[in-house]
């Protein structure tokens, strides 16, 4: 690479608190940055490369975030993070089967590939199960049923969704966890941080103004979510963890984009300079 | 470079754009003047803080403002 600062694009939809806070980290080292809204982005596929050392790909949407890493790739442009990353997960059968191929425990799973099949799907793992869309965020339209009455109920909405990837029943038992989960942040070979976000609710998110607060970095914690992310092709990522009443952690799913203003207020940690750190590393090492 | 960006270009700010502050633009919900005491970011979601709209900063020079886009079903981490 030329002695030059390396030029950082961030693909981004929208410019949260974590944008700033990559912006910033990014003055902070003397980078230029470009930023590009991948909502605008029109692209001559047999055009030349951009200017770009390496990419931050943080696109709001799943569908455009892995055909921004797509076309970085096929500019040769180094991105963070890649393709194959980004499709495992925002899969979550791809994420679940790429966890359980690295011997990651998981919550038991089962799929069924339409509503046809999602009672079986349910009654596999058991009541009370938690039905999950399998491209969804944020916490949105996750159910917990706990009997067949309610597994009835949402199928047959299921089936009056418009969506095809609606259809699909993604079924995990229910883990009754200790009123929050844990987030920890892998980028590159290390856990840079972790929290629990604790809620009355079932379900923890931060979207769904689950509280963060800090949480020690166990070994088992480290070595699990460095063992996630691995799976699931490494780069910049959150693993979100559940505690079972035995203590024992599951891997409920990895985060190819992550958000990390909770994390951040909770820990302090420099989330953004480790992540513009391992940015400029990809592109060293390019 | 084969690159079209549709309304915009790259951005590529410098120390003098970074450090504008005290701007402010209209709400095209309301028609309130909207006070940014930070330099806003294009993309940027802020809240107006009278009709509590989403708005979205679209352009610096001037600064101006559009509505949010509802959030879409594919949208997440």
């Amino acid at each position: 690479m030329a002695s030059r600062p390396p030029v950082v694009a961030v693909l981004a939809s929208h410019v949260r608190l974590e944008e700033k806070l990559i912006f910033r980290a990014l003055a902070a080292r003397g980078c230029p940055r470009v930023h590009v809204d991948d909502r605008r982005l029109a692209v001559c596929l047999d055009g030349a490369r951009p200017e770009w050392d390496v990419a931050l790909n943080r696109a709001l949407s799943a569908t455009r975030r892995v055909e921004v890493s797509r076309l970085c790739e096929a500019w040769g442009v180094p991105v963070v993070n890649t393709s194959q990353v980004v499709a495992t997960c925002d899969d979550k059968l791809a994420t679940s089967l790429a966890l359980l191929r690295r011997g990651v425990p998981i919550p038991p799973t089962a799929v069924a590939l339409s509503p046809d099949g999602g009672r079986q799907a349910i009654e596999a793992v058991g009541y009370p199960a938690v039905v999950k869309p399998i491209n969804g965020s944020w916490g949105r339209m996750l159910a917990k049923l706990n009997d067949p009455d309610a597994a009835e109920a949402v199928l047959e909405h299921r089936r009056a969704l418009p969506s095809p990837a609606q259809g699909i029943v993604y079924a995990q038992r229910f883990i009754d966890k200790p009123g929050r989960d844990v987030r920890s942040v892998v980028i590159g070979d290390r856990v840079v941080a972790a929290m629990h976000r604790r809620s009355e609710h079932w379900v923890s998110n931060t979207a769904l103004d689950a509280e963060p607060v800090p949480c020690p970095i166990t070994p088992r914690l480290e070595e699990l979510s460095l063992r996630a992310a691995a799976a699931v092709g490494g780069g910049a990522l959150a693993v979100d963890l559940l505690e079972t009443a035995g203590g024992e952690l599951l891997v409920s799913e990895v985060n190819s984009s992550m958000e990390f203003h909770g994390l951040v207020r909770a820990t302090g940690a420099d989330v953004a300079g480790r992540l513009v750190a391992h940015c400029l590393e990809v592109a060293r090492s390019a | 470079m084969h690159i079209m960006i549709a309304g915009s270009t790259p951005e590529r700010r410098n120390r003098e754009e970074e450090g504008r502050t005290g701007m402010a633009a209209t709400c095209p919900n309301c028609a309130t003047d909207v006070a940014m005491e930070e330099a806003p970011e294009v993309s940027e979601v802020i809240a107006c803080p009278d009709c509590m709209v989403e708005l979205e900063v679209i352009s610096l020079d001037p600064v101006r403002l559009g509505l949010a886009p509802e959030v879409e079903e594919d949208w997440g981490e």
